[in-house]
């Protein structure tokens, strides 16, 4: 298995996985979506609500927020010190306190206040609209969880393809109908032929294929190469994600091979 | 006892149980039930 | 009602990006601008082009005090 990464930012990154096998590569991608565990509110306890909206929206709204997660300091709750009963090793408390004004007010994810500094709601989500004489008071419990158990822990959005091969073999006419019908337009004729810009851009859609009416044109899947895309909601930074999925995969086979 | 909320004056109104609806500030009839006092814990699910 | 913060398909966040998309769409293309955010896939590009915000109109039938 070798990684070769592509771009990478502050919540994507883009990396090509190879020398490994469609088995590895979906294994890595489930990992990454369903067992990095990430920081999101659990427990809410409304103390006044005379908002527009109900508790449940609200708490579910909560739920759905990413909260900036350092999986050094943070337990699962099952695996804490603690024994499941919650402490701070394996809870981060939140609180929020909004009055609606004269003017209506939008309640921001960053007007929810952690008592950690180091694990903080990503900004700029807005929870709730306040108009006037509305109230709303809340505390919030956060803990670490899987993907597997809800949508709200899963920290990023993650897909890959195979590695695209495309070759062009024989006397070609030059007729640019291949060209045409290529939906990322990566094929172009250059000296009375056909020559590919961008291979990486293919979406192995073989509509090259179908349009060459001399049959010329082959495109295939390197199923032992692949290109993957992964694009973090900010609970972690795209590469603690995936060196914590190789953690886990490495984990778990060796797991495996203690029990055959 | 419980507290309501007048539909068109606003004022907090105290009804008990065989007490008519009606605001005794202004006499209408559409009473907004408030929300009791207590605590609630819900699932962010 | 309110913009809901992830997208219901995929589920990446899309509430923090749907200021920008409605200040920017009074004198943009939407198309060009859901590109500069990066919503991409079609499944995130609904969540923001289909939204009704009406949270502000439903605030207005609140029963105001004295």
């Amino acid at each position: 298995m070798k990684v070769e990464i592509l771009e990478e930012t502050d919540n994507s990154m883009r990396f090509i996985l190879s020398e490994a096998h469609p088995s590895l590569a979906n294994a890595l991608r489930r990992i990454m979506v369903s067992e990095v565990p990430t920081l999101a509110i659990e427990d809410v306890t409304i103390i006044e609500n005379t908002s527009s909206l109900y508790d449940e929206i609200i708490a579910h709204r909560l739920g759905l927020i990413p909260i900036r997660t350092d999986l050094d300091i943070m337990n699962l709750r099952e695996e804490c010190v603690c024994k499941g009963e919650g402490c701070p090793n394996c809870t981060l408390k939140l609180t929020l306190n909004s009055t609606g004004k004269d003017r209506i007010i939008t309640v921001y994810s960053h007007d929810l206040k952690s008592e950690d500094e180091r694990l903080k709601p990503i900004e700029g989500i807005p929870i709730i609209k306040l108009g006037k004489e509305q109230k709303l008071v809340l505390e919030a419990e956060a803990i670490l969880g899987k993907g597997k158990d809800h949508a709200k822990w899963q920290p990023a959005v993650v897909g890959y393809k195979y590695y695209p091969a495309i070759e062009v073999n024989g006397e070609c006419e030059d007729c640019k109908k291949c060209a045409d019908v290529c939906p990322v337009n990566i094929l172009e004729s250059e000296d009375g032929k056909i020559k590919v810009i961008d291979e990486m851009k293919c979406t192995l859609c073989k509509s090259c294929v179908e349009a060459c009416e001399k049959k010329i044109i082959k495109v295939r899947g390197d199923d032992k190469k692949f290109i993957f895309t992964l694009e973090s909601t900010g609970a972690l930074k795209p590469r603690e994600i995936l060196n914590k999925a190789c953690e886990i995969l490495e984990e778990k086979a060796r797991e495996l091979a203690t029990l055959l | 006892m419980s507290l309501y909320k007048c539909g068109n004056c606003g004022r907090m109104v105290e009804l008990g149980a065989d007490a008519q609806v009606r605001c005794p500030f202004c006499g209408y009839k559409i009473l907004y039930k408030t929300r009791p006092g207590i605590i609630k814990k819900i699932k962010a699910r | 009602m309110i913009i809901p913060i992830r997208c219901f398909s995929c589920g990446a966040v899309i509430a923090d990006k749907y200021e920008k998309f409605k200040k920017r769409i009074r004198d943009e293309e939407p198309k060009k601008v859901l590109d500069d955010l990066g919503i991409k896939r079609y499944c995130c590009r609904r969540m923001i082009l289909s939204q009704a915000d009406f949270l502000e109109e439903v605030i207005e039938f609140e029963v105001k005090g004295p």
